[in-house]
């Protein structure tokens, strides 16, 4: 009953041209949604990603009466919190940089990955009735999810130039790795709430661990705490997790200091084999997804 | 234009493990017995259907509940896989398999017809063009800017409708929404889609309202147990299918 790849080489939905009318027509097929299909169609769809964000900003400034600033209001109070604790009562160091700019700067892009980890892997049970009634690449719902915390990203960026001003820490050609380690950052952040988003749909358990998991992911990563300060016998474990890598290297970057090399060779490719992984894990899981849910 | 090749679809009766605690119960099952596919129990909600719609055909789909239409409906708008089988979509294709889905109810009309749009494969620039024809044929071009959640049901439905026939798609797939309309709406939706039609759009419609098939369609498939088992001029597939429930409430009496 399977093998129907027959007159098509490898069970692709292909797009071929209907010699009379000039329509294009899609085969539909068991198997016929890939990975590789799907880019096509995502870029096909690009603005239906683009409509999604638009529908979840909007929809901030229409239900909350912060809007968009709390992009920034969040980092800032968690800033605020963890300077009285860590720095002014505990002193954690932070390699010779203003603590309160140290921590801002990494909590910005923490609260980018864990915001777009929590959104993107609710992004597939909270858009169930999407998938159910119609059709479009299911990844562009994860994709849109992480676009949407790129945005408050950028928002956020802002009053960390206006701490490095004040501070007066130099502005330096370094800053030019930081769009690559943010590109590094979006990848992984997608690749893994597409995952979670597709498990959150079979095991609602999922919702449940995410905020636990994130937690100690943080107190895991150098975001609160120099990397500088974690013990010679523990470095090279430390460094296994991607996220120790890129925290490190992007302060590196904004303010001037050496970057790691080994640091973000080692990051750069755990990241793209966990997110081959996990996107060849998404497409295993979203073969029916228009069935159950 | 559609060409539905031996379509088949089954599911597996025995639910999946809905819990991590579930799934872990299973796992030693799934371990030594993973080679045995007779442990799944099967069911099979289309089996093996063919059929062809030409060009600008409206083929109405009827039968009991359970018989397969909506699974049917739901493979041809690519919203699940077949198990086995194949369907050729020339153009574009819209699916309204549901009044209003993907609708916000905090968004404006003008709004929920730019996402609706572009979530049913439009572009917004297509869709900033034809919002006033939309809310025109709607006749909700007052309550454009009200967010939806003050609609009335009826509102709703003439919202949802007009976003689908006013796309021109080359196929459309309508899946018992135009019940919930008035007789006046109806009338106009009817109207509508026969002028899609002469534009060369191909309708599939899935209705438990004989009489509307009958008043769209030029040919009616009646399915029953996930098969076809008649397809021809809707006079006569309803009466096969009406003589298929005297049949049955007779087997039920005796």
């Amino acid at each position: 009953m399977i093998g129907t790849e027959t007159h098509q080489q490898d069970g692709r939905s292909a797009v071929k041209m209907d010699p009379e009318k000039k329509l294009p027509v899609l085969v539909i097929r068991r198997g016929s949604n890939t990975a590789l299909t799907d880019i096509r169609e995502i870029w096909e769809r690009r603005e239906l990603v683009y409509m999604l964000i638009w529908r979840d900003l909007k929809l901030r400034y229409k239900q909350t009466i912060l809007g968009v600033s709390w992009a920034i209001v969040q980092p800032t109070l968690m800033t605020i919190v963890f300077a009285v604790f860590f720095g002014m009562i505990v002193q954690v160091p932070s390699d010779g940089i203003p603590y309160a700019v140290f921590a801002y700067s990494g909590l910005l892009i923490w609260s980018f990955f864990s915001q777009a980890l929590m959104s993107g892997s609710m992004s597939l049970s909270g858009n169930a009735n999407l998938i159910n009634k119609i059709y479009f690449p299911r990844s562009i719902l994860p994709l849109a999810s992480v676009c949407v915390r790129l945005v408050d990203l950028g928002a956020a960026a802002i009053p960390l130039w206006g701490l490095m001003l004040y501070y007066k820490l130099p502005f330096t050609w370094s800053m030019l790795w930081c769009p690559l380690l943010i590109a590094q950052l979006a990848l992984l952040s997608f690749a893994l709430s597409a995952v979670l988003a597709a498990l959150q749909l079979r095991f609602r358990d999922v919702g449940s661990i995410m905020p636990i998991l994130i937690q100690a992911w943080l107190f895991a990563s150098p975001v609160v705490y120099p990397a500088s300060i974690v013990g010679n016998e523990w470095r090279k474990f430390y460094f296994l997790n991607p996220m120790a890598g890129i925290v490190e290297n992007w302060r590196a970057a904004l303010f001037g200091t050496p970057i790691d090399r080994s640091a973000m060779m080692i990051s750069g490719s755990i990241t793209l084999i966990l997110s081959l992984i996990c996107i060849r894990w998404f497409y295993a899981l979203s073969r029916n997804m228009g069935d159950v849910y | 234009m559609l060409e539905a090749r031996e379509i088949s679809k089954s599911y597996n009766v025995d639910t999946p493990s809905t819990s991590l605690r579930e799934a872990f119960e299973r796992l030693p099952d799934r371990i030594f017995f993973s080679g045995r596919e007779e442990r799944k129990r099967l069911f099979w909600a289309v089996r093996n259907v063919s059929f062809t719609v030409r060009q600008g055909e409206a083929i109405g789909l009827i039968g009991r509940n359970g018989a397969g239409k909506s699974t049917l409906l739901k493979i041809l708008s690519r919203i699940t896989e077949p198990t086995s089988g194949e369907v050729d979509l020339y153009g574009q294709t819209a699916s309204l398999l549901e009044i209003g889905t993907g609708f916000h109810p905090d968004f404006s009309g003008r709004e929920n017809i730019l996402l609706n749009g572009v979530l049913l494969g439009m572009s917004r620039r297509e869709m900033r063009t034809r919002a006033n024809e939309i809310a025109a044929f709607a006749e909700l071009t007052d309550f454009m800017d009200t967010p939806v959640k003050y609609y009335s049901s009826g509102m709703y439905v003439r919202l949802a409708f007009a976003i689908a026939a006013n796309l021109e798609p080359e196929v459309l797939i309508l899946d018992e929404v135009l019940a919930v309309g008035d007789i006046e709406f109806q009338q106009k939706c009817f109207t509508k889609m026969d002028e899609l039609r002469k534009h060369g759009c191909t309708i599939i419609f899935a209705s438990h309202d004989l009489g509307s098939v009958k008043r769209v369609c030029d040919r009616a498939l009646l399915m029953d147990g996930g098969r076809l088992i008649d397809s021809s001029h809707p006079e006569q597939v309803i009466e096969s299918y009406l003589e298929l429930l005297r049949e049955q409430s007779h087997s039920a009496v005796c």
